[in-house]
This record gives structure tokens, C-alpha cells and sequence, in this order.
């Protein structure tokens, strides 16, 4: 046997005596992927419809919406009624390091909402931008965006 | 006082040779149904894992000396039971796969082999690079998911009678360690999201009020009693444009915090219920053991896999 064994063993027994490694923050939360205070889901009275993935931007996303639209998506109904309202966050998606086999959420990207216009009879979408949530100058895709929301299907939750 | 000295010795020998007397045959059963695999992993396996992981175990001289040896014995009995190389194709190939998955993530987070066996074994130690040839053996299995028009109008069949409420569960399930179902876990709030390509799924993480207040309030080191998540699993299911969005709903599986109530498995109660049917997972109630030794690596953020995403909620 070789010399370093017993000793190994010895500092193996001793580290079990030694206090817990401690968690920090970073450890216990997935910084990263922090969504703004502004996007305020208690105040919004949102609920979590589904997650989606895109492969080829490498990107993941949660969608929430009120109650009203979490009702219309799940009949299928994808025209908007006046009061709904769809948020989509999105994220750089990252590996998981507690899991190789897993990705989840990394730098976060935009929220997306679809909302009733105020005339009530259309939808009114409008884009933020990470990380100050601004607003996106550039509306080239919006319609493409909203069709795409809109059609959303709710996760099945039995 | 040499005699007394010399007395002590003879007591202190002659009880370590009765200590040996006592010397629990381990046999190595033989191997009937033996992991098929590239050499080079097989290599990586034979090397890290086979010594209590299969029915070829190899006792070097200095692990057959009592009391010592009783620690090898229950070692092997324990690694055997939870996984099997030599009775590896007794299990049905996903279950293989899951297997793998997990052992590998054992082997990252060091907690396989065992840190006590490594010690004295150094030889055993899996390098960086067979830590890469596992990885890259897994990822060369993985089956990348296409647009499949079966498989959408599957998940469609099934949202469609979920909207319809007819797919309500009639009398609450229990599991075997007496955790019931929670039919309002789809009312938590949303921890985070995770795509799982090792197995081919998505999940959304939900918490309870007292999870999302604990998250809010910076107090989850440990997670406060109370505390409860739901990880529902759903297919992956790609649209004809690429988008994957979650098919068909697999399972929803509760970690409940209560320190007091489940202290064998760390403080959390542990229950799986499988397919809409909410199938209560596990054949006896120490299925929640092979939960926690999942978990087990997780010791630092209180056995909880999930980094939750701060959010406003």
C-alpha cells in the first residue's frame, strides 16, 4: 500500500467533522435568468400557461396570462376578447450545472405582451427588452409574434 | 507497567483476530445479463463502478480485514441493489438510460464512487476524461426530436379532453409512503423551467405559497416546513416550424418540506404520480430512497435540485 493512504483516509474522517459548505446566492438562485421587479405578476394577476423551447435561437420561454386568457387558450379560441392579457418571457436558454442531461433559463431576453386594444376589438402587442425592459423600437415582426401567442396551447395540468 | 503495557497488547490483538471470525461470505453471483457498451466505456465502468455496481466485485487484500470489511459487504449489497452492470439488461431500455444519466451526475458531483472508497482505492477515481467518454457515450444516444404529426395530434387528443375537464382525477391518489395528491398544485406559481434532453422531456416547476414566500423573502437555506414543489413533466413536442412546446403530460412529482415528519429522507416527503391517471409511483413505501439518494448530492441547497428564478410574484 501506499504511503498516502492512511493519511487520505485520515483527512477524509476529518473533513466529515468540518462544518457544511455554505450556500451562497448563486448557488441557491439562478441569477441570471432574474426578471425585472416591473414585470409584476402578483399585480397582473398572472398564472403560468406553458413552457416552450426554440432550438435554433436557443432560447425558452414561460408564457402567463390572466385568467380570462388562460380560459379563451384553453378552448382554443384564438381571437382576443376584451380584458385579456398574454406576457411571454423569454430566456437565453444555459446548462443546468446541478444536472448534465438538463437546460434551463440563462440570460433573460424579453417579455412579450399581447393585450385587448383599447377599442376592445383587436389585440395590441408590444415588446420589452432585457435587462431595463424597454420598449423595442423595431416592430417588424409583431404581427408574426402575435399570431404566434395567440396560438399558444395551454400545458396540460390534470 | 511493561506487563500491563505488553497485557493491553495480547487483549488488543487477540480481540482483532476474534473480530475476524466474524467474516460474512460475499459471493459473486454470476452474470447473466452484462451492460453492452463501446470498450472505452466499459473501461470506465469496469474501473469506477464494478467493485460494488456489478456481480464482479474485486476485494483487494486490505479490504477483506474486520471491521473494515463489514462497511465493503454492506457497500456492495447497497450498490448492487441500486444498480446493476452485470443485470443491466434486465431493465427495460429507458430505465437503462435514466439509470445512466443519474449514475453519470453522481460521478460530477462527486458523490460516486463514494468519497470513503476513492480514498482508498485512488486508482478507482474517474479522470476528466473518462468523465467525457460517459458524456459523450450518452449524447451520442440521444434521440433528437422531430416534428412528428403522431405525436402532435396525441398531445392534442389529450389537451382536448383536459379542456374539457374529463380528464379530472375521481378519487385522490396516495403513494405508498402516504403522501396524497395535490390536485391544486396547478395553482402554484412558477419556479423556473427546465428542458430535459436527456429523456426527451419539459418541465415546469411549480411552488407552493409558502415556497414562493420563502423565495421572496431570501429564507430557503434550508427551505422553510411547509414548502412544496410540483415538477410537472411533459413530452417535448416540435411544431412543423420548430418550436417545442409541452406535448403530452407525463407525470407530476411533490417534494413537501416537513423536517419533523420525514426525517429519513432529509426533511422532505417525496410522491410521483404518473400519467393523468395520477399512477402512484414505487412497489413499496422505500421508493422515496431512491429519490433522496438522487438528491443526495444537493446537500448544500438543501437536497433542491431547482435554482429558483427571481421574479415579481
Amino acid at each position: 500500500m501506499k504511503l498516502s493512504h492512511p493519511l487520505v483516509t485520515v483527512l477524509f474522517a476529518l473533513s466529515l467533522f468540518s462544518c457544511h459548505e455554505r450556500a451562497n446566492e448563486n448557488d441557491l438562485y439562478n441569477i441570471k435568468a432574474t426578471v425585472p421587479e416591473k414585470f409584476n405578476i402578483a399585480k397582473m394577476q398572472l398564472v403560468v400557461i406553458n413552457t416552450s423551447i426554440n432550438k435554433k435561437d436557443s432560447t425558452m420561454s414561460i408564457l402567463y396570462g390572466n385568467k380570462l386568457a388562460y380560459g379563451q387558450l384553453k378552448q382554443g379560441i384564438s381571437s382576443i376578447k376584451s380584458g385579456e392579457l398574454l406576457a411571454l418571457v423569454s430566456w437565453k436558454q444555459q446548462a443546468d450545472i446541478h444536472w448534465f442531461g438538463a437546460n434551463i433559463p440563462g440570460k433573460l431576453l424579453s417579455v412579450e405582451y399581447v393585450r385587448a386594444n383599447s377599442t376592445g376589438n383587436g389585440a395590441e402587442y408590444e415588446k420589452l427588452l432585457a435587462p431595463a425592459l424597454k420598449e423595442d423600437a423595431n416592430t417588424t415582426d409583431s404581427l408574426q409574434r402575435e399570431a404566434f401567442i395567440l396560438s399558444q396551447r395551454p400545458s396540460v395540468m390534470p | 507497567m511493561k506487563k500491563k503495557i505488553f497485557i493491553t497488547i495480547i487483549i488488543l490483538v487477540v480481540a482483532f483476530l476474534c473480530l475476524q471470525t466474524v467474516h460474512p461470505a460475499l459471493s459473486n453471483p454470476p452474470v447473466t445479463a452484462e451492460i453492452t457498451a463501446p470498450e472505452n466505456v466499459k473501461a470506465v465502468l469496469k474501473k469506477a463502478c464494478y467493485d460494488c455496481h456489478s456481480n464482479q466485485t474485486n476485494l483487494r487484500w486490505y479490504d477483506q480485514i474486520a471491521p473494515v470489511y463489514w462497511q465493503v459487504i454492506k457497500d456492495v449489497k447497497d450498490g448492487r441493489k441500486a444498480l446493476n452492470f452485470s443485470e443491466w439488461n434486465k431493465l427495460q431500455k429507458p430505465d437503462q438510460q435514466a439509470k445512466f444519466w443519474e449514475a453519470l451526475n453522481q460521478v460530477i458531483a462527486g458523490a460516486m464512487p463514494l468519497p470513503g472508497y476513492t480514498a482508498v482505492h485512488p486508482d478507482t477515481k474517474l479522470t476528466a476524461t473518462d468523465i467525457q467518454v460517459l458524456k459523450q457515450y450518452l449524447m451520442s444516444n440521444i434521440k433528437v426530436a422531430h416534428y412528428n404529426p403522431s405525436i402532435d395530434s396525441a398531445a392534442n387528443k389529450q389537451f382536448k379532453s383536459w379542456s374539457m375537464d374529463s380528464l379530472k382525477v375521481k378519487q385522490v391518489p396516495t403513494a405508498l409512503n402516504g403522501i396524497a395528491f395535490i390536485p391544486g398544485y396547478k395553482n402554484w406559481q412558477v419556479i423556473t423551467a427546465s428542458e430535459r434532453f436527456d429523456n426527451g422531456t419539459m418541465r415546469l416547476i411549480l411552488g407552493n405559497p409558502i415556497a414562493i414566500k420563502a423565495i421572496h423573502d431570501h429564507n430557503i437555506s434550508p427551505w422553510p416546513d411547509g414548502s412544496a414543489f410540483a415538477k410537472v413533466a411533459f413530452a417535448q413536442n416540435e411544431d412543423s416550424k420548430g418550436n417545442i412546446s409541452t406535448g403530452e403530460f407525463k407525470q407530476v412529482e411533490f417534494m413537501i418540506k416537513d423536517a419533523e415528519k420525514y426525517p429519513s429522507t432529509k426533511g422532505w416527503g417525496f410522491a410521483r404520480f404518473k400519467t393523468p391517471k395520477m399512477v402512484p409511483y414505487g412497489k413499496t413505501a422505500l421508493f422515496a430512497t431512491e429519490c433522496i439518494n438522487c438528491h443526495r448530492p444537493e446537500e448544500k441547497t438543501d437536497f433542491v435540485f431547482t435554482q429558483p428564478i427571481k421574479l415579481n410574484q
